[in-house]
């Protein structure tokens, strides 16, 4: 299993863990797996068009990465909102 | 007791009257814009949040203390250009709510909240490609329920009509001024900036409006419209509210869509005794100092027995306890409002 951190903001309006545990091979297929257990996620983390959000950052093993980057047991995928807003 | 909640640009807050002062609790959901509250038919809360970098949300609680995703909010196919913008407006009516959102367009849900359905009468209307953003984005802002017949308004399009349950609408804007066009060029079917719109829920045809070029008013329904600004300093704004109980309308104005403020910094609201013939100042109450500031449209709200509050863009509270004769400023500030409840 894959460990994937969420941001704070995120995990608190989802009522939900900041880490979970996650399978597959790619961050597409991780998040796959984290959306079958909270729905709500998929919204916040990817846009209408199923592309991780424009101002949202995936890192794998601390290498900024996305959808189609692989993973492995011992990765940690870590979800970040990017320096933006006001 | 009367009790407030405060949509901000950085959460939500919860204010309650403690008798000379608020108890505020809060913020919920911080560091996200809260942009509209609602009640389903069984009771329930609803609150929207939509936020930069993780779009919209919709929440549920009992208690307005513990809240729960629901996991299905709006959304549009992912096949296709339109982007969930933020959900501007519940509306709940029957068994079903109804909920605005930009990119324009309607959902609806049969189930409290938990899931939603696009309306596609409306938002694969024949005129969609014709739908043009505003400053404040393409969104559907305000709906209105009287049985078969709906109304809905959309920043920069229109106010559409449905008289058959939301399957078919068109649009009603005849007698209002298109933004942006030339008074001799020919009326567009949409291009309407309708800001905000109140209706009697006596008589629905009856429908008070304020668009970007004015306010207005319809007798039938929204078949024709004609102007009703004696009495205000300026005819821009995005309030109008009317109180059940009494009749009486208010509205904001603000300077005009190039200086969102009151004009000479003279905050107050305004109301109307005769339908909307004439306009005068509510009651007093009112800062003596400068107050460049603006009010949304999601930003006032009231109980329809006297009791009315709106937010600014300032982040400061007003209220009325008596129907507009009398306002007071709370004392604590908040992020940008955007979203008002009224629980009284």
């Amino acid at each position: 299993m894959t460990t994937l951190r969420l941001p704070r903001m995120l995990s608190e309006a989802a009522n939900t863990d900041l880490r979970h545990e996650v399978r597959g091979t790619t961050v597409a297929e991780a998040l796959a797996s984290l959306f079958e257990v909270k729905p709500g996620l998929r919204n916040h983390i990817l846009d209408d068009g199923g592309a991780v959000r424009p101002h949202v950052s995936v890192f794998v093993d601390g290498v900024q990465s996305d959808l189609s980057t692989a993973v492995v047991d011992s990765s940690e995928i870590r979800i970040l909102h990017a320096v933006s807003g006001g | 007791m009367t009790r407030i909640a405060v949509g901000t640009e950085k959460g939500a807050y919860v204010l309650d009257d403690a008798g000379g002062s608020w108890d505020v609790r809060g913020p919920m959901f911080p560091g996200w814009k809260v942009s509209a509250f609602g009640a389903a038919p069984d009771g329930t809360h609803l609150l929207a949040v939509g936020s930069n970098w993780f779009g919209v949300g919709v929440h549920r609680s009992n208690d307005f203390v513990k809240w729960e995703q629901t996991e299905s909010p709006p959304a549009w196919p992912e096949v296709g250009d339109r982007k969930m913008e933020q959900l501007w407006t519940f509306h709940t009516s029957g068994e079903r709510i109804w909920a605005g959102v930009a990119h324009a367009g309607l959902f609806i849900s049969h189930d409290q909240g938990v899931t939603w359905d696009p309306v596609d009468g409306l938002n694969e209307h024949r005129t969609r490609s014709e739908w043009q953003p505003g400053f404040g984005g393409l969104c559907a802002h305000r709906i209105m329920i009287d049985g078969d017949t709906q109304w809905v308004s959309i920043s920069a399009v229109g106010v559409f009509r449905s008289d058959d349950n939301g399957s078919t609408w068109e649009p009603k804007n005849d007698g209002v001024d298109a933004v942006g066009l030339p008074e001799d060029a020919p009326r567009p079917e949409v291009g309407y900036c309708v800001h905000c719109v109140a209706h009697d829920p006596d008589d629905r045809s009856r429908i008070w409006r304020q668009d970007h070029s004015g306010v207005y008013r319809t007798i039938d329904g929204g078949d024709n419209w004609e102007r009703i600004e004696a009495g205000l300093p300026a005819n821009f704004g995005f309030v109008m509210w009317r109180d059940t109980s009494s009749g009486r309308l208010f509205t904001i104005p603000l300077e005009a869509d190039a200086n969102r403020v009151p004009v000479d910094g003279a905050l107050r609201v305004y109301r109307s005794d005769d339908d909307g013939d004439s306009w005068q100042v509510s009651g007093n109450g009112w800062a003596d100092s400068p107050q460049f500031t603006g009010v949304l449209r999601g930003a006032f709200d009231g109980d329809d027995r006297g009791t009315f509050c709106f937010g600014t863009t300032g982040g400061k509270v007003w209220l009325t306890k008596d129907n507009g004769e009398s306002w007071s400023e709370l004392d604590p500030a908040f992020p940008r409002i955007g979203a008002v409840e009224v629980f009284a």
